[in-house]
């Protein structure tokens, strides 16, 4: 018997592979040291560590972000002689998803960015120590009664929801109300066809726009809410994020001049551009400025082992120094009313004008109906708004689609029984 | 792999038996029980266990009945399957030529043209925003000149068959157009923008796997035919097409399989009237009003599908299993211990459970697809099981094809020259221009007008204050505290070499056992399990898997310190099936008459891996391990939920940037992870001979 021997295919040899192993493996394990040594301060033991959850906004829309983030935290960390780590999510929905899995081994020992709508759910599932601040005299009432008035969370910023437009392209010629707008002004499908919103079952400023609509429809012209999106459906954009339409908004190509955004954004455009292009509107129902006031609050997370810490870091985010950060760089009212407002902000829309639609809605109807609204929504801006009788039919056009696959299935068997008798 | 039809089938007298050496199997298995199907089970029960603790039906029942959920299901259904024909016809040519011609840098070009497959999501959606994005360099030429050039033509002065067709379509399809015409392209919120994506990904897999069977289909045979004067379709459909349908229809199933649980792409291009099932799971998952029960119910229902699509699909890739003469329920049974046919018997009573829902489901879920398409996809399954099965006939041994080199072509067929070049040059500008545009716009400052590389050395840290170079890496807020995109790039590759080196290891020893055990060998089905479930996670979703994760070991503390274990696991797990696939597809080249030579000379088992089964399948196994480091650059769902800010990897940033519309800082750190990327693969194609598995 001969037996032909190839030759190997290749010649890597198992020494040598194994070697190579050896030292990707080994170097694998010094290279995070090279960037430690680039990044992060030694830290050891002894140093207590908080760890916070913020959205990736949080303080990011400034001038210069590191320099502020450094007057925050870093301050923080050299008073208390503590270290502070920030875990970034995109949406304070995703923030609360991640408190609630980790419910009984939290990791986070403070949450910022709870808003007043998702506070409810925050509540129903017993996530927050409550904790009242040395600096509570000095907030705004009305921002700690349209939050919490427990203090499970604290409020550190509020701000309207507003529309906000390029004036060059949104002006009385164009949109002929602009000026006194109304909701229902929006369902022009010239207009309609210029408004950039986010998805409510995405964004937080998105479920902003939509309580406001239900407020406006709802409880002040008492009409259906569903046919403000019904008429705007198939026109409007809708993006899955504020950050994403803000893109949009400046973006001339798109030629969307009109977004769901906040009242303070065109102290935003002031500060950066010099200009005052950018307006903003809420709407005119009844003679009276209707919005959706979004109060964002900060929070101490249930199973914590750094109270006292967490605690003082609520009293120095909730001070006057952090507080009159807030303005230029996270773009809303800081809630510490002693906190003084920029120049810039002469150019947004003041909060007293503007009546919160938020008291037209109680605490229990919000956290019983959101996911019913949210899911309303979708129905509507997706297959249309239908009174609920007419859909639960199953539209007959998709019988026939099964007959279709039986069809081709019996040609099949008929061929192949064919085939058989052939051979 | 259709070449693996002419392996070499072992005899007993290669098996190896004792339980340590089975044992040695249970170590990729227990990390992927553990990682992965403990995970699973747990997030997945929240979808049939009601809250008093009993099994229910009633969650997936009602997650099918929502009338969102349809629309959802019948938008995944449609894209998916449109996206698979359309990769399958563009790919098909490509796959054609690099398996028949043989030109100035093939070889190149083609590894060059996989790199897509192993893009992150959030790179390929940059790349296609600079592209045809609302101001894409492609956007307006393609709106202004090329769309209504082609509506002048399609209008009935150029073609008058129009006044024919459009008033019988509208009568058959009850539909009410006036005229035809292409609408001007437009990226998001589209579902074209979604396909054109799906395809740009999926192309390489066809590329891939179609071009491998043609160049491997048998020779003799063709050469036969034509001697015997067969005509051109005649033998393409006797002899070449039957060779190759079933890497067809693998390449197919396995596009639709990835569009299916496509989720990046569809959740930043979508909007919200395009979702797919995915991030309608993502949706309720981590959005409020967190319904986890109907996220479970949909989830579970999204993996049963795909697991029967997998399953399809490795029947269709590994051909040798349908050769093997038929198992038969006694084989199974023979020699287990009682306690394992007891659960054996349990298994199969859930599987056969599990399979009557999966058959349901399915149903259900081919019942929402569009009437046209199932017309489509039955005559397409017609025409593959018509034409397209496997001939027993082989004649002469098998060698690989002597490719013609194209230059030879230009002499005596000048059109088809051209139409292959047209063909070569449309494919560069779909695959590539958008790799090359995010390259370009990493070194083009969009603001000032001009090229420069001071962006990028300042975000890796570097600064030539006063003409001396110094390495000071400055955090950025945007990517977490104390985050330094150095710091990124350093994790990523920390993550990928580990992901590199384990996963090899892993995958060498789970495959030599599967294929060397003597057990195993008896109890083929046992087997095939062992090796599927450890294939299964190839399409799994991140999300679930990364809440899985995070809910199941969530008693667990993890210090962050150590919170990089969890994240190189998922990397584990998402990069392991690609290198066993890879190192099995290897292992059959192995003549097992060597081994047997070997043992009758009294050589150690340990010898003749060493010195026989290694060198053979070495090249596979590089290949299989630069895949896995690919991947774990490239990983982005589960490590977005897992990670923590100190372990965070660059695709991560890149999402980070991209959504602080940082739009020059994430292109750079795309580019050099696309560099790695490109270095890595074509290092493999310079040192092996193997290809890479999907």
């Amino acid at each position: 018997m001969t037996i032909k021997v190839k030759q190997p295919i290749c010649g890597i040899t198992l020494k040598r592979t194994l070697i190579l192993a050896c030292i990707i493996f080994s170097a694998s394990f010094i290279l995070p040291h090279i960037s430690l040594v680039g990044g992060y301060p030694n830290s050891s033991n002894q140093t207590p560590t908080l760890t916070i959850y913020a959205y990736d906004s949080l303080l990011n829309w400034g001038l210069d972000p590191t320099d502020v983030n450094s007057k925050v935290f870093d301050a923080f960390e050299s008073q208390k002689g503590c270290n502070i780590e920030l875990e970034y999510f995109t949406d304070v929905g995703a923030i609360l998803a991640r408190a609630i899995t980790e419910k009984n081994a939290p990791v986070a020992d403070l949450i910022i960015g709870i808003d007043n709508v998702l506070i409810h759910e925050a509540k129903a599932q017993d996530l927050f120590i409550p904790y009242e601040p040395i600096t509570s005299a000095n907030l705004s009432i009305s921002a700690i009664n349209g939050l919490d008035p427990e203090f499970h969370v604290t409020p550190y910023d509020f701000g309207f929801i507003a529309l906000i437009y390029h004036k060059d392209l949104v002006n009385p010629t164009t949109v002929p109300n602009i000026n006194n707008l109304e909701l229902s002004d929006l369902t022009d499908p010239t207009v309609a066809q210029m408004l950039l919103a986010e998805d409510p079952t995405l964004s937080s400023t998105g479920l902003g726009f939509l309580m406001w609509t239900i407020g406006v429809y709802e409880k002040v012209l008492d009409k259906d809410w569903e046919l403000w999106w019904n008429a705007t459906r198939d026109y409007i954009q809708v993006e899955s994020s504020w950050g994403d339409a803000f893109d949009l908004f400046y973006n001339p190509a798109v030629n969307r001049p009109i977004m769901v955004s906040y009242a303070t954004d065109p102290a935003y455009n002031y500060l950066f551009y010099q200009d005052t292009s950018v307006g903003a509107t809420v709407s005119h129902e009844n003679d009276s400025n209707l919005a959706w006031l979004q109060i964002e609050g900060i929070g101490i997370v249930k199973g914590t082992n750094n109270l006292a810490l967490a605690q003082s870091f609520i009293d120095w985010f909730t001070g006057k120094t952090v507080q009159e950060l807030f303005p230029e760089n996270n773009w809303m009212y800081p809630a510490n009313t002693y906190a003084e407002l920029p120049a810039s902000y002469d150019y947004a829309i003041d909060p007293t004008t503007v009546t919160p639609l938020n008291d037209l809605f109680t605490p229990e109807e919000i956290n019983s109906s959101l996911a019913d609204w949210q899911d309303t929504w979708q129905r509507v801006m997706i297959l249309g708004y239908t009174t609920p009788e007419t859909t639960t039919t199953t539209s007959p056009s998709t019988y026939p689609a099964g007959f279709l696959i039986i069809g081709p299935l019996i040609i099949i068997i008929i061929l192949k029984k064919k085939n058989n008798r052939v051979e | 792999m259709p070449g693996s039809r002419y392996q070499r089938v072992s005899t007993d007298k290669q098996r190896i038996t004792g339980i340590t050496f089975n044992l040695v199997l249970l170590i990729p298995l227990f990390i992927s029980i553990l990682f992965f199907y403990f995970p699973l089970f747990f997030i997945l029960s929240d979808g049939v266990i009601s809250p008093s603790g009993f099994i229910t039906l009633e969650f997936l029942i009602e997650a099918l009945e929502d009338p969102l959920n349809h629309h959802f299901i019948k938008f995944t259904m449609n894209q998916a399957i449109i996206s698979a024909i359309a990769t399958v016809i563009i790919g098909l040519p490509g796959a054609y030529i690099f398996a028949k011609y043989d030109f100035f840098g093939n070889n190149v070009l083609k590894t060059i043209f996989t790199i897509p497959f192993v893009l992150p999501p959030v790179v390929v959606v940059l790349g296609f925003v600079l592209l045809l994005g609302p101001s894409g360099i492609l956007t307006s030429p393609i709106n202004e000149v090329i769309i209504p050039i082609l509506n002048l033509l399609l209008s009935p002065i150029f073609f008058p068959l129009n006044e024919i067709l459009i008033p019988n379509l509208n009568r058959i399809f009850n539909l009410n157009i006036s005229e035809i015409k292409i609408l001007p392209i437009e990226l998001y919120q589209t579902f074209e923008g979604i396909i054109i994506v799906h395809t740009f990904y999926n192309v390489p897999i066809v590329l891939r796997l179609v071009s491998s069977a043609w160049s491997k289909a048998n020779v003799d045979m063709e050469e036969v035919a034509t001697t015997l004067g067969s005509q051109k379709h005649h033998f393409f459909r006797y002899i070449t097409f039957p060779q190759i349908s079933s890497a067809i229809l693998a390449s197919g199933i396995l596009t639709f399989l990835y569009c299916f649980t496509s989720f990046a792409v569809v959740l930043s291009l979508g909007g919200f009237r395009y979702r797919t099932i995915e991030v309608q799971i993502y949706s309720l998952f981590y959005y409020p009003p967190y319904d986890y029960q109907q996220a479970a119910a949909l989830a579970l229902i999204q993996l049963i599908i795909s697991s029967l699509l997998i399953i399809a699909y490795l029947y269709l890739s590994e051909p040798t299993f349908k050769r093997e003469r038929p198992v038969s329920i006694f084989d199974i049974i023979r020699g287990l211990p009682i306690v394992v046919i007891i659960a054996l018997i349990g298994i199969a009573l859930v599987v056969a459970g599990l399979g009557l829902l999966a058959v349901l489901i399915l149903s259900f879920f081919i019942v929402q697809v569009d009437l046209s398409l199932i017309l489509l996809l039955g005559l397409i399954g017609l025409v593959f099981w018509k034409y397209g099965r496997t001939t027993p006939l082989t004649v002469g041994e098998i060698r690989s094809r002597p490719k013609i080199p194209l230059r030879n072509l230009l002499a005596h067929n000048k059109i088809q020259f051209i139409s292959i070049i047209t063909y070569i040059v449309f494919l560069m500008i779909f695959l590539l221009s958008p790799i090359v545009l995010i390259f370009i716009s990493a070194f083009y400052d969009r603001i000032t007008n001009e090229w420069s590389f001071t962006a990028f050395f300042t975000l890796l840290g570097f600064e030539f204050p006063n003409g001396v170079l110094k390495w000071a890496p400055e955090s950025i807020p945007a990517l977490g505290a104390r985050t330094t995109p150095i710091g990124l790039i350093f994790n990523s590759v920390f993550f990928a070499l580990i992901t590199m080196v384990l996963s090899a290891l892993f995958g060498i020893l789970s495959i030599y056992v599967i294929r060397r055990s003597e057990f195993l060998s008896r109890h083929r089905i046992l087997a095939l399990i062992v090796s599927w479930s450890l294939i299964l996670p190839l399409v799994t979703s991140s999300i679930t898997l990364g809440l899985g994760m995070l809910r199941a070991f969530g008693f667990i503390q993890i210090s962050s310190k150590d919170a990089w274990i969890p994240i190189l696991l998922a990397h584990l797990i998402a990069a392991y099936p690609f290198v066993s696939r890879t190192i099995s597809t290897a292992y059959n080249k192995v003549d097992f008459n060597l081994i047997e030579i070997g043992q009758t000379l009294g050589a150690s088992k340990w010898h003749i891996f060493r010195t026989i089964e290694f060198p053979i399948i070495s090249s596979g196994i590089l290949a299989g391990a630069t895949f896995a480091l690919a991947i774990s650059f490239g990983e982005f769902g589960a490590t977005f939920f897992i990670a923590r800010s100190e372990f965070t990897t660059m695709t991560i940033g890149i999402y980070k940037f991209l959504a602080m519309k940082q739009l020059q800082n994430s292109a750079i750190m795309a580019s050099i992870l696309v560099f790695i990327c490109v270095l890595a693969f074509l290092l493999v194609q310079k040192l092996g001979n193997d290809e890479f598995q999907f």
